[in-house]
């Protein structure tokens, strides 16, 4: 919880900033990139166990869904200690569940290890990290986040080859072993997120009329952004996004094989994704960062989570590899674009002082749909032998995110042209801030944003 | 009379010689395989200078391979050609081929029984045009050319896969200096799991004596192929090293860093209200809060 809510910057903007910023990098390579690169391990623990492909993708899905679902603990224990306890804790937590899961004799043990407590370690780290650059940022927020997000995909990048040469050089248990120490330099990221000591309006206190909130009482202040309706549009449609956003990364690949692509082309796909979508987090974030777009922030993000699903809609119609190279360039692009920006819009529709919270109910929200939604997509592929049907569920819940959002938006701005001095549940003040991104406000307004 | 017996001797003689021409010419194999080899054949049309054509076998048989060759714009009356046996001339083999109808054609029959009858026979006409066939046993698919790791006390599989046609059985031999030595299975040590089509190897109790190669063989009625599966056993100091020097950095710069901060905080708080300092700090301008109107400040530490 951080920052005053007026004009004046309150957060650095740079300096210390950009050092924040390289940690949340670095433990979005050390969570994200790392959890795509258990699927390396994959074919390892089928030859050892004795298992089939189901059984060991359990271990990535346990992963995600965990990461996913503890994300509100990370948010919690940053509100409650400090967010580099909470990152220092999970490094610590990441570490040894990569530790136990090296010395493993069974694939149940595995799911316990590399699964639950792998991912209830980056939970701790995820939220505090991302919530913490939302302290140190407000001009160039958005540019922050693009670079700070694209971790996942550079460190993808570097950490699979690198973990292949370790399983080649070291087997899976060497390898298993070496990776948590990589992942130990979460803590030494954690060390790094300096706590920022900022202003704090008491008037917005009084207003409320509540006590100060105490670090060791459980203060339902914290949460009541729930409440608010643009939360809970955003809420409905993240929980949409997420069924959908997922499906294309898993499909890709196999559905390019059927369509008659070789191997090397269709692995060649999936790097010109991942390229892109670097390119994409990185340059939409400084986009949005401009003046002319900064009210627009909103638009830009319904926007780019519409093409993403326009661009599903029409890969059935793709059957080769000259067809699918667009595809993959425009998919990885506005995935990269619209991950860097979900933490600048939940900052922009509950205020700063409630991100960390607010990014961890988001998180939360993916969780249940990054879980069900590729088996899901599995199922769609065997009934109907095609992949048509994945793309179309996960062009239509994209639609359909982008859909609900633009509504809420839009209401917002009827009712605001309509009764434009209604009171409403936080100040004046706040909500006009708040609404810079649904509204054509001043310039001098949407500066202060 | 006696001229008829003359005539019934000489006949026999004939036969005599003639049946031990033929079995001279076609050894019988060392199994009593009374029952004659199957028979194949293989054409093959060549239009150009030179083709390859690659030919499976699995069982002893009589191979016919016929070459024909369509031969240039103007074909001579006749050409010599001779079969070649792995790049060396068969005794024998040259002759005199006639045209017929635009084409020359070669034919010969091989009798592929042994291991040693398989390798690369080729029709050559003149110095101008040549069919190999290549004659070998079911291959597998890929090498894996990078060696299995495993751990000192570990146990680990060590797998080999054909895909088509299935092997009668497999064998397992280890390479002992040049010589390859046949694995049995044994309690608490080997364990050969067989299926259709591939077979795996079991290696309990491992030691850094078990470091090696490892070959499988596909046992086939005329061949065994075999395969080299590399197997490297190390101790868990390996993957340590790297493992403790990334922590011991990790507990270095964790040391320092916080180490460092505490130095810096000690720095402020001498410096009355450090509160203050750390306003200038962070703030560009501390003018605003007076016409916020707010009368005191108050500090939260994230």
């Amino acid at each position: 919880m951080c920052a005053g809510e007026r004009g004046r910057a309150a957060a650095p903007d740079g300096g210390w900033g950009w050092v924040i910023v390289f940690c949340c990098f670095m433990v979005t390579i050390c969570t994200r990139a790392v959890t795509r690169c258990f699927s390396i391990f994959f074919v390892e623990f089928q030859d050892h166990f004795g298992a089939d492909y189901s059984a060991t993708s359990w271990i990535h899905s346990l992963v995600d869904c965990t990461t996913m679902l503890c994300a509100p603990l990370g948010s919690l224990l940053m509100n409650r200690w400090s967010c580099r306890a909470a990152v220092m804790l999970g490094g610590v937590l990441s570490s040894c569940g990569l530790l136990l899961s090296s010395f493993s004799s069974s694939l149940e043990l595995l799911y316990f290890s590399m699964g639950v407590l792998t991912g209830l370690g980056f939970a701790l780290c995820y939220t505090p990290a991302i919530a913490q650059v939302g302290c140190y940022f407000r001009q160039r927020k958005a540019l922050a986040y693009g670079v700070a997000m694209s971790g996942s995909g550079i460190g993808t990048f570097v950490l699979a080859p690198a973990v292949q040469l370790l399983i080649e050089l070291y087997s899976w248990r060497g390898a298993l072993l070496v990776l948590s120490a990589v992942v130990a330099n979460l803590c030494v990221c954690g060390a790094l997120l300096r706590p920022i000591t900022l202003q704090e309006e008491e008037e917005a206190e009084e207003d409320e009329g509540a006590e100060q909130c105490g670090e060791k009482q459980l203060c339902d202040k914290e949460y009541r952004f729930l409440l608010l309706p643009d939360f809970l549009g955003l809420a409905v449609s993240f929980l949409v996004l997420a069924s959908g956003c997922s499906l294309p990364f898993v499909y890709l690949v196999p559905y390019a094989l059927s369509a008659g692509v070789s191997h090397q082309h269709a692995a060649f796909l999936m790097s010109i994704l991942g390229v892109i979508d670097i390119v994409g987090n990185v340059t939409f974030g400084w986009l949005t960062d401009r003046r002319c777009l900064k009210p627009y922030r909103l638009a830009c993000y319904i926007f780019s989570v519409g093409m993403e699903g326009l661009c599903c809609l029409f890969t059935p119609l793709l059957r080769s590899f000259p067809l699918l190279v667009p595809f993959a360039v425009l998919y990885g692009y506005f995935d990269g674009a619209y991950v860097a920006l979900i933490p600048v819009v939940t900052s922009d529709v509950v205020g700063a002082p409630y991100l960390s919270s607010a990014l961890g109910v988001v998180y939360f929200l993916h969780a249940i749909p990054y879980l069900i939604s590729p088996p899901i997509g599995g199922w769609l592929v065997d009934i109907t032998g095609s992949y048509t049907a994945t793309f179309f569920l996960s062009g239509a819940a994209l639609l359909a995110s982008a859909v609900v959002l633009f509504t809420v938006a839009g209401i917002r701005r009827c009712r605001l042209t309509v009764g434009k001095h209604k009171p409403l549940p936080l100040s004046p003040s706040d909500q006009s801030r708040r609404f810079d991104a649904f509204n054509k406000q001043p310039a001098s307004q949407s500066v202060a944003a | 009379m006696s001229a008829s017996w003359k005539q019934l001797l000489s006949q026999v003689l004939l036969l005599l010689v003639s049946c031990r021409h033929v079995n001279t010419k076609t050894p019988s194999p060392t199994a009593p395989a009374l029952a004659p080899l199957p028979t194949n054949v293989s054409s093959v049309v060549l239009k150009g200078k030179s083709h390859t054509e690659n030919i499976q076998l699995l069982n002893p048989v009589n191979l016919t391979l016929v070459c024909i060759w369509t031969g240039h714009q103007n074909t001579a009356p006749n050409i010599t050609g001779h079969w070649r046996k792995d790049g060396e001339e068969i005794q024998s083999s040259r002759r005199s081929v006639q045209v017929d109808s635009q084409q020359y054609n070669m034919t010969r029959v091989f009798s592929i029984d042994k291991e040693e009858n398989l390798g690369n026979y080729s029709c050559v006409f003149g110095d101008e045009a040549k069919i190999d066939f290549i004659l070998a046993a079911p291959q597998f698919d890929e090498d894996r050319d990078k060696p299995i790791i495993s751990y000192v006390g570990d146990s680990v599989g060590l797998t080999c896969k054909m895909a088509n046609p299935d092997p009668n059985t497999w064998t397992w031999y280890k390479e002992n200096g040049t010589a390859k030595e046949l694995i049995s299975a044994e309690p608490q040590r080997y364990e050969i799991k067989n299926t259709n089509n591939h077979t795996k190897l079991l290696v309990h109790n491992l030691t850094e004596a078990d470091s090696g190669v490892f070959f499988c063989g596909a046992v086939f009625a005329i061949h065994t192929t075999m395969r080299p599966v590399e197997l490297k056993v190390i101790t868990f100091m390996e993957p340590l090293k790297p493992f403790i020097s990334i922590l011991v950095e990790v507990v270095v710069l964790v040391a320092a860093i916080l180490l460092f901060e505490r130095c810096q905080s000690k720095k402020k708080v001498p410096a009355g209200d450090g509160t203050t300092a750390d306003q200038k700090n962070m703030l560009p301008q501390g003018d605003d809060n007076a016409s916020e109107g707010s009368s005191s400040m108050r500090q939260r530490k994230v």
